[in-house]
């Protein structure tokens, strides 16, 4: 081969001569990023990131388009290069209009990818919802409980009607796995033998100790306290976090970790040496703020003045506290509302909170103040207090000055300053001071420094504090936070110390780039203006008027309830946001999309512009792949470039909704989008995104034989896309009709009609009724009374027990499917069989292809590419076809031929060969059987003479003849479903007089729609054909497959299809019918009629009789194993990616039910029937395996009278 | 013919469309009316533009007593020029163009391009062959072999016109080497730089040399087919051409077997939709082939692989309207013109501040500063000019300081302006750098085609930067961007157009930076020309109160009553300037 040699950044390197730099790269392992570029693309040389520099050229030069030169010298990652495509990414990135991630994500200290497990709920999938939030949070049911909802405040909902409900959302998916003992808890990895040391154990030490347990590390947990919880147990209210939820989950931890060690103090019971010496690596504190803040003020110190976090401890310890008639609490925040709501749930009947500013400027939350006020918490705002009077040391009274509010400080919130001469007093019992924690950290110097305001000093980012595997999370190192902030910290801290304890270097992961839209209030209300407005729903709670006692007093979501609050989410983030181009770059390179920010455009999308794609041109970077695949690989041009300038957009031609054009729905777009501007729609109630899985398997919807990849999440499949991204093509039977598989309603056990009505059974029940049934009929009528339907969409293996269990179990030929085409006896007269007899690959480097009748746009899109591709490669098209099609346009000669005319078409151009004597006589003598006769035959038929035929113009046939008898490669495309027995004799004559078949690369191609129709016609499935396409009279054959099955083989031949439909209800008294949606409602009263005994496999349960006498439930696509037979003669392998949800394949049923027909199926597992087939079927004697191309090429072929 | 003329007048008309745009037309209808009384012989005729736009509309009387040139003329003054000087054999002096503008006008050009402009009548053949047309393209198809054709171009040193100034012989010779049939001519003429004229009017006043080079052109490549891509927007132009080459199939010019030669060539005229990315040559025929005009990556260059993947060559008007002169007169009396590197003569669309405006061709070589204030005679107001804009959008600003640099593409390239196609804007105190920049980024951000992402969204940030700038809201941290930005949009776009569109923000950044400085720190625009850093004010002393100012004033913003002195409301005032222009006191200032 033709190499060239030049240097890559600083090395040698060759590649291909003819390739170009980014593919010179990619060769030797330097990937080059691109956005426009498209491998099944020419090259556009439009997003400008793949520029490189090339030594000797003026400026950088686009790696995508310019092609590679003998000693040329590439620089691929310089720093003015790196400067370039950032600067480039920030460009497109400001007029990116989007976000990534959703807002409320953004929001989360935790991180959690809340939209995803949204969409898990309202899919209904709440296990996979809650392991993604275990993903981020260990703690579901505690923070989905006293959350204060960082998320919500971003919602962008704020912007329709209100946020949706997120929390009470986790808490319902947490509690619904709490009661239904789903288990939560991530695998756990194998153990790693390094031990770790976690000093508190609240929520960050908690987090920290889960996620470091899952990495198999040895945990071990010290707390000062009696119980685990920290701050949620101590600070919390059990009526607000009931204590089973808050044991539940410290339990599901502690059962993680080696050591849980409570009232053991550091500093007190053990040091940091005892630590070292006990084999401990690393050390995480997590020891919170639990101390007092003081006031400063005189009678602070009274019996009965109280602090506010050490009175909910003595509550939560379950001690008692005393309290007087009239209590006042200080301060605005949580802990405030907290004790003064226990204080009146203790029974105390007038508690005032006393706050130095308005309601407003409250740092409780909202729900939370509103709750105090049901409870009859009286407030006394814009007052300080000054002192605790006290009456033989019991308090009396507090006295508070009056406040205003100024200017504001610091935190934004208006300063409160004293009016003076506004003293005043109220009379108490009780005063409750809440106004704050602080951290009472250990001194311990050689460990960790304390900052200004006495929390651990720590690198914010990765926990480290200053000594060697010393980290600290949590309030103790931030100061008094909300729980879900502690979560985070400890997160991190993990994350931190695993890297740690594997030796790499203790850094924070790469924060992914996410474009945003923008703060809620940069954002215009109109953009959401479409949204209709659904109202949150209410949290139910406890009835307001019950005041004492700590049950619950939020009752959390039904499932009803979760399921309408989750509809309300408007799915923010992009579904791309996981698979982005776009998004990837951005994080290489570190970019950001306001450097040069300036006028972005926000243009409306049109959700309803498409059935399957939505296009959201906000997202575009008018990389142009979209616009170029539709033109140059489909030849379609439904989108194009409109405008220009910054303006440019991509838009279908004339304003047109892009259903209103010639697009095809071939998904081809989607498939080329770097970015989220053009996106299937998800067939489910919410899109996700998700990270998915993934799986190849067989396209179903014709056969053609597309490899697809499923990506699916759980039990739903999400997308289809062509597998390698980038290199294959699909249509929309492949991307888009697939997904219909969401949709449906499925039997979960076998049915049988009882009273005209189809009830439950067992497996076995409905074994023994079937196989009854259809023995009563066979013993009673005869095999020949029984028929079995299929479906073309049963696998090889399938389709071969179901012969095998008509023949040998039922001893019936009456063996067919209502779309299930008969064998071509043309065909199968001059080939040897109804089969291609070359291969798609063949059509590219065809030199003709003929095409006829085959409607290939229609029906075979794929193929119609790889015509198209053939063609632009130098291919020749002629086309005979009834009615014009695109493809057409490209055709050198198209013909109209019709039912009527085309069997003397080819006659003519048979008659025009024969006459001018341009056959290949050396092939014809070489390799036909019977080559005189068919000469003869064809000299003796009055052929029809090209000018005789009505409306053909000869010139046209003469053409075609002579350029179909001097092309070198000619393929001709046929349509199995449809070409008539005749047309085929002509089709295969005109191949073989002229020595076009029987070699590689030439041929004929029978295409078929049914996705296997070519397996099962080999199969067997044909009332007069054998497997393997055998005569039923071939006693050889016949023979042979006694003497495998061990049973004798019907010589009769069988009904055809539209017989045995007919016969249903008259000869035909039984019928095995398996297959896909073959009977609908629609149809159903033909096949279940009184006096025939039916029994039907089928994925979907009929909903309304008729009804057969037994259904089993199938599996359907994706559930399925197995092979197919794709039109080209290659075997295709389907993987099973979804459990069926009876529980049974195909396959397993059909090998029970033959047993219970007492036909032992001595080949019960795909293996052995694999085997047998190949032991049966003479042309799959190479076996099934993935790839492999079974074809026909004898060395003779029976032309005639043979 | 005229030359034969003994005892005859020819009154020529300008009717190109600066002519026409004047009244020439009328003027034209004019005369006709009034030389049916004429007795003595007159040929009356329409000619093309004869230079001196600013003059329009021009009339040119002649006899065999001498030349006269009668400016600015209007229906009016016909009947008194008709009766005075042909009839009376007076010219009417007040009305002729002195001959010392003309001389200071004319004496520093060199016409080789405009040879025919204003001189032939451009809708007739029979003018043009008088002169000397299609002698060229005889000689060639008689006497030189096709390889000797471009030896000739190419010894003549004639570089592109269009504006890159790439070797014509190297082009052509390109193309004639390259493989593949059939190959194509194409000739540029979508003209799209605003001020620039030269060749619409080339076309408008001498289609046959462009016709003539582009046959020469296709015989010396072995081309048989020419496509003349002009814009929609020169109707004048396009119905010129059709009738030229009507007229020159019909001698049998153009066609099969030209001039009875072995040699085939057809023209055709294609017309584009007005994009001004569509003069790149690459998209150019992508417009050609019905797709949407988007520059492709170059190599391949259209010279191996062009219209429909042939070879193509595509050359500009004036390129083409040099072909003919340089086949008659010889390279070396072409290359006699020029300098070392440039060679021959340049025309220039002579616009803006400038006191003698119009089409002008000069040696290459000449100075800006004599074409500025020699030939152009200054500017308008008489001032000293501040600065020169060469090269259209593309190119870039030259200061009054370097008014000594010679035009050819070397010197004018290292001041980052360029040659381009010839559109020449002179500037005055009263221009705004900022603003002039800002206007041309205006344009090319407009005008890209939108494909690449550094000419898409780089020059569009850069237009909101200058934007925010010229609002007084501008930062030195956004001015730094703004380089950052002109820099890498230069070096990274695709095509010609991105790669030369931040050229005038470049340029005026290089000799302008104080003003940029003066927009963002002082909140002040030097030549009081950014409406947001502006203030008009009426000067009460003097001010007569006549309230001119405020009946004009389209924001109810002057108030005054009678005979006071008015003012203006800053708050309410749009500074539109119709106040300070419709007062005749001078009593508004700017400030």
């Amino acid at each position: 081969m033709d190499r060239l040699n030049f240097i890559l950044n600083g090395k040698t390197a060759t590649a291909n001569r003819g390739c170009t730099i980014l593919e010179a790269a990619l060769q030797n392992g330097v990937e080059i990023p691109t956005l426009c570029h498209d491998a099944r693309l020419k090259p556009t040389a439009a997003c400008r990131i793949c520029l490189v520099s090339v030594a000797g050229a003026r400026g950088p030069l686009p790696a995508c388009a310019t092609p590679l030169a003998e000693g040329m010298v590439i620089e691929t990652g310089t720093e003015d290069l790196i400067k370039t495509r950032r600067m480039a990414l920030e460009l497109m990135l400001s007029d990116h209009y989007g976000d990534c991630v959703a807002p409320c994500r953004l929001a989360c200290p935790a991180g959690i990818d809340i939209q995803g497990y949204i969409g898990l709920i309202a899919n209904g999938m709440y296990s996979e919802a809650l392991r993604l939030i275990m993903e981020s949070n260990p703690l579901p049911m505690i923070c989905g409980r006293v959350c204060p909802r960082f998320c919500e405040k971003q919602c962008r909902r704020n912007l329709v009607d209100s946020p949706v409900a997120i929390n009470a959302l986790k808490r319902f998916v947490s509690d619904y796995a709490y009661k239904n003992k789903i288990e939560r808890t991530a695998e756990v990895r194998p153990p790693t033998g390094r031990k770790v040391a976690i000093i508190g154990g609240g929520p960050a030490g908690l987090t920290a100790a889960y996620y470091l347990a899952l990495e198999g590390h040895s945990i071990a947990i010290f707390d000062a306290n009696p119980e685990l919880g920290g701050m949620m147990r101590y600070g919390i209210p059990a009526y607000r976090l009931p204590r089973d939820i808050l044991n539940k989950e410290i339990a599901d931890i502690t059962v993680l970790c080696k050591e849980v060690h409570c009232n053991t103090a550091f500093g007190r019971d053990f040091d940091f040496e005892s630590l070292h010496a006990a084999g401990y690596q690393a050390v995480l504190f997590a020891i919170g703020a639990q101390a007092d803040q003081r006031m400063r003020i005189e009678g602070e110190d009274l019996k009965g003045v109280h602090s506010g976090i050490g009175f909910l401890r003595e509550i939560a310890l379950g001690n008692r506290v005393k309290l007087g008639m009239k209590v006042a609490v200080i301060g605005g925040g949580n802990t405030a509302i907290d004790a003064a709501q226990t204080a009146v749930r203790l029974g105390c009947p007038d508690v005032t909170i006393v706050y130095r500013r308005t309601r407003d400027e409250m740092p409780a939350s909202e729900d939370e103040i509103k709750q105090a006020e049901d409870k009859g918490v009286k407030f006394c705002f814009l007052a300080a207090p000054l002192k605790v009077h006290s009456d033989n040391g019991r308090v009396k009274s507090l006295e508070c000055i009056s406040m205003q509010l100024g200017e504001p400080d610091g935190s934004g919130r208006r300063k409160p300053v004293t009016l003076p001469g506004s003293e005043f007093c109220m009379d108490v019992d009780n005063v409750i001071m809440a106004i704050g924690q602080s951290v009472d950290a250990p001194s311990a110097d050689n460990l960790f420094t304390l900052d200004r305001k006495g929390c651990i000093s720590i690198n914010k980012l990765t926990m480290q504090a200053s000594a060697e595997g010393v980290f600290a999370a949590g309030d103790c190192s931030t100061g008094p936070a909300t729980v879900v902030e502690a979560v985070a910290a400890g997160k991190r801290a993990a994350d931190s110390i695993n890297r740690y304890l594997a030796g790499a270097a203790v850094e924070p992961d790469t924060k992914p780039y996410s474009c945003s839209k923008g703060q809620l209030a940069d954002i215009d209300p109109k953009e959401y203006s479409g949204i209709q407005q659904i109202p949150r729903v209410e949290m139910p709670t406890q009835d307001p008027g019950i005041k004492a006692g700590f049950d619950e007093y939020e009752l959390g979501f039904s499932e009803n309830m979760a399921q309408i609050e989750a509809g309300r989410c408007l799915a923010c983030g992009c579904q791309k946001a996981f698979d982005c181009t776009l998004r990837d770059l951005g994080t290489a390179y570190g970019v950001d999309e306001r450097k040069y920010a300036g006028l972005r455009h926000k243009r409306p999308v049109d959700e309803h512009e498409h059935p399957y794609i939505l296009r959201d041109t906000n997202k575009c970077i008018l990389c142009g792949r979209c616009v170029r695949i539709c033109s140059e690989v489909v030849g379609l041009g439904a989108l194009g470039f409109v405008n220009r300038g910054f303006e440019t957009v991509v838009e279908p031609a004339l304003g047109l909704q892009l259903q209103q054009t010639n697009c095809n729905s071939c998904g081809l777009c989607i498939t080329a989008c770097p970015t989220g501007a053009i996106l299937p729609k998800v067939n489910l109630p919410k899109p996700g995104p998700w990270k998915l899985e993934s799986a190849t398997t067989t396209c179903p919807g014709c056969g053609t034989g597309c490899s697809i990849e499923l990506n699916f999440k759980g039990n739903k499949l999400v997308k289809v896309s062509p597998p390698g991204q980038a290199s294959a093509y699909l249509c929309e039977k492949g991307i888009f009709n697939q997904l219909s598989i969401n949709g449906i309603k499925r039997a979960t056990t076998p049915l049988i009609k009882k009273d005209g009505r189809l009830v439950a059974v067992g497996w076995e029940e409905a074994f023994q009724k079937a196989s009854r049934g259809l023995l009563l009929a066979k013993n009673s009528t005869g095999g020949s009374s029984l028929a079995m339907l299929a479906s073309p969409q049963l696998t090889n293996e399938e389709g071969f027990l179901v012969q095998k269990i008509a023949r040998a179990a039922l001893a019936t030929n009456n063996i067919g499917g209502p779309s299930l085409t008969p064998i071509n006896q043309g065909f199968h007269k001059y080939l040897g069989g109804d089969r291609s007899t070359c291969q798609y690959a063949d059509l590219k480097n065809a030199d003709l292809i003929v095409s006829y009748n085959c409607e290939l746009e229609q029906k075979y899109p794929v193929i119609a590419l790889m015509v198209r591709q053939a063609i632009s490669g130098g291919s020749k098209l002629v086309s005979l076809s009834a009615r014009q099609g695109a493809i057409d346009l490209m055709a050198g000669i198209s013909l109209r031929v019709n039912r009527r005319t085309s069997v003397d078409v080819l006659n003519a151009i048979l008659s025009y060969l024969v006459t001018y004597n341009m056959v290949d006589l050396d092939f014809i003598s070489r390799r036909l059987c019977g080559h005189k006769e068919l000469l003869a035959e064809l000299k003796q038929q009055p052929l029809t003479r090209l000018c005789d035929i009505a409306w053909v113009n000869p010139a046209k046939l003469v053409e075609i003849a002579q350029l179909y008898a001097r092309a070198s490669r000619p393929v001709i495309l046929v349509d199995g479903d449809s070409v008539t027995a005749r047309e085929a004799a002509g089709i295969s004559q005109l191949a073989l007089i002229t020595g076009n078949a029987g070699r590689k690369g030439v041929g004929i191609l029978v295409l078929r729609s049914g996705c296997n129709t070519q397996g099962l016609l080999d199969m067997g499935l044909s009332p007069d054909f054998l497997p393997g396409q055998a005569p039923l009279d071939s006693m050889a054959a016949k023979g042979t497959l006694e003497l495998i099955w061990q049973s004798f083989v019907p010589a009769v031949p069988g009904m055809s299809n539209e017989e045995i439909i007919e016969g249903v209800g008259g000869s035909i008294k039984g019928l095995l019918i398996i297959g896909n949606e073959l009977v609908t409602s629609a149809n159903a009263a033909t096949f279940f009629k009184p006096g025939v005994f039916s029994v039907l496999i089928d994925g979907v349960a009929l909903e309304k009789p008729p009804y057969p006498d037994v259904f089993f439930p199938a599996s359907l696509f994706a559930e399925n194993e197995g092979t197919y037979t794709s039109s080209e003669g290659r075997i295709m392998r389907l993987n099973t990616v979804f459990r069926p949800p009876a529980g049974r394949r195909n396959w397993e049923i059909l090998v029970a039910l033959s047993n219970a027909l007492g036909y032992k199926m001595a080949c019960d597992n795909l293996a052995s029937i694999s085997a047998e087939i190949s032991r049966a079927v003479l042309v799959y004697r190479n076996g099934l395996e993935d790839g492999q191309v079974h074809h026909c090429f004898p060395q003779r072929f029976a032309a005639c009278g043979i | 013919m005229a030359q034969n003329v003994t005892d005859s007048w020819v009154i020529k008309v300008g009717l190109a469309s600066c002519g026409i745009a004047a009244g020439g037309s009328k003027v034209f209808g004019a005369f006709k009316t009034h030389l049916k009384n004429v007795k003595a012989p007159v040929e009356l005729k329409p000619t093309g533009c004869i230079g001196m736009c600013y003059r329009e509309a021009l009339v040119e009387v002649s006899s065999q007593d001498g030349t006269w040139l009668y400016g600015q003329v209007n229906t009016e003054r016909v009947e008194r020029i008709v009766q005075e000087h042909l009839l009376g054999g007076c010219p009417v002096e007040e009305w002729l163009i002195p001959a010392d503008e003309i001389r200071s006008f004319m004496s520093r050009q060199k016409r080789i391009v405009l040879r025919n402009c204003g001189v032939i009548n451009p809708e007739s053949i029979a003018d043009y062959l008088d002169s000397g047309g299609y002698m060229a393209l005889d000689k060639a198809l008689d006497r030189l072999s096709p390889l000797e054709v471009i030896d000739e171009i190419s010894k003549s040193g004639l570089r592109g016109r269009g504006g890159a100034g790439f070797p014509t012989g190297t082009k052509w010779l390109t193309t004639r080497k390259a493989i593949g049939h059939p190959k194509y001519v194409i000739c540029n003429a979508d003209e799209g730089d605003p001020g620039a004229f030269m060749d619409r009017s080339v076309l408008e006043s001498d289609p046959h040399s462009v016709l003539e080079g582009m046959l020469i052109a296709g015989y010396a490549m072995g081309a048989s087919q020419g496509i003349i891509y002009v814009r929609a927007e020169y109707p004048l132009a396009i119905q010129r051409l059709e009738l030229a080459l009507q007229q020159a199939r019909d001698r049998g010019f153009i066609g099969r077997e030209v001039m009875g030669r072995n040699f085939d060539f057809e023209i055709y005229i294609r017309q584009g939709a007005g994009a001004f990315v569509c003069g790149e040559e690459t998209a150019l025929i992508m417009s050609i082939e019905g797709k949407r005009g988007m520059p492709r990556l170059r190599p391949p260059y259209p010279s191996q692989s062009g219209l429909w993947g042939r070879p193509t060559s595509i050359n500009n008007v004036e390129t083409f309207a040099n072909v003919p002169w340089i086949i008659s007169n010889g390279a070396d009396a072409y290359a006699a013109h020029g300098t070392v590197t440039s060679k021959g003569t340049k025309v220039f669309a002579l616009a803006g501040s400038i006191k003698r405006g119009g089409l002008i061709e000069v040696p290459m070589g000449i100075s800006l500063g004599e074409i500025v204030n020699e030939i152009g005679g200054g500017t308008k107001s008489g001032t000293d000019f501040k600065a020169v804009q060469l090269g259209g959008p593309s190119g870039g600003v030259i200061p009054a300081e370097m008014a000594a640099t010679p035009v050819d593409y070397e010197s004018i390239s290292r001041t980052g302006a360029i040659v381009g196609s010839g559109g020449m804007i002179v500037m005055d105190e009263k221009a705004c750098m900022v603003d002039v920049a800002k206007f041309f980024l205006n344009f090319t951000q407009d005008e890209s085609c939108g494909k690449c992402t550094f000419c898409r969204i780089g020059s569009r940030r850069m237009l909101e930067i200058l934007e925010k700038i010229t609002r007084g809201e501008g930062s030195e941290a956004e001015l730094d961007t703004l380089e950052e930005l002109a820099q890498e949009v230069k070096k990274s776009s695709l095509c010609g157009l991105g790669q030369t569109a931040p050229n005038p923000v470049l340029t005026t950044l290089k000799y302008f930076r104080d003003e940029y400085m003066q927009h963002i720190k002082l909140q002040k625009c030097p030549a009081k020309k950014c409406q947001a850093l502006i203030q008009y004010l009426i000067v009460a002393e003097k001010c007569p109160g006549c309230g001119l100012c405020l009946k004009y004033c389209p924001v109810n913003a002057i108030t005054g009553s009678k005979k006071q002195p008015h003012s203006i409301d800053p708050a309410k005032c749009i500074r539109c300037g119709l106040c300070s222009s419709v007062c005749r006191k001078d009593a508004v200032m700017v400030i």
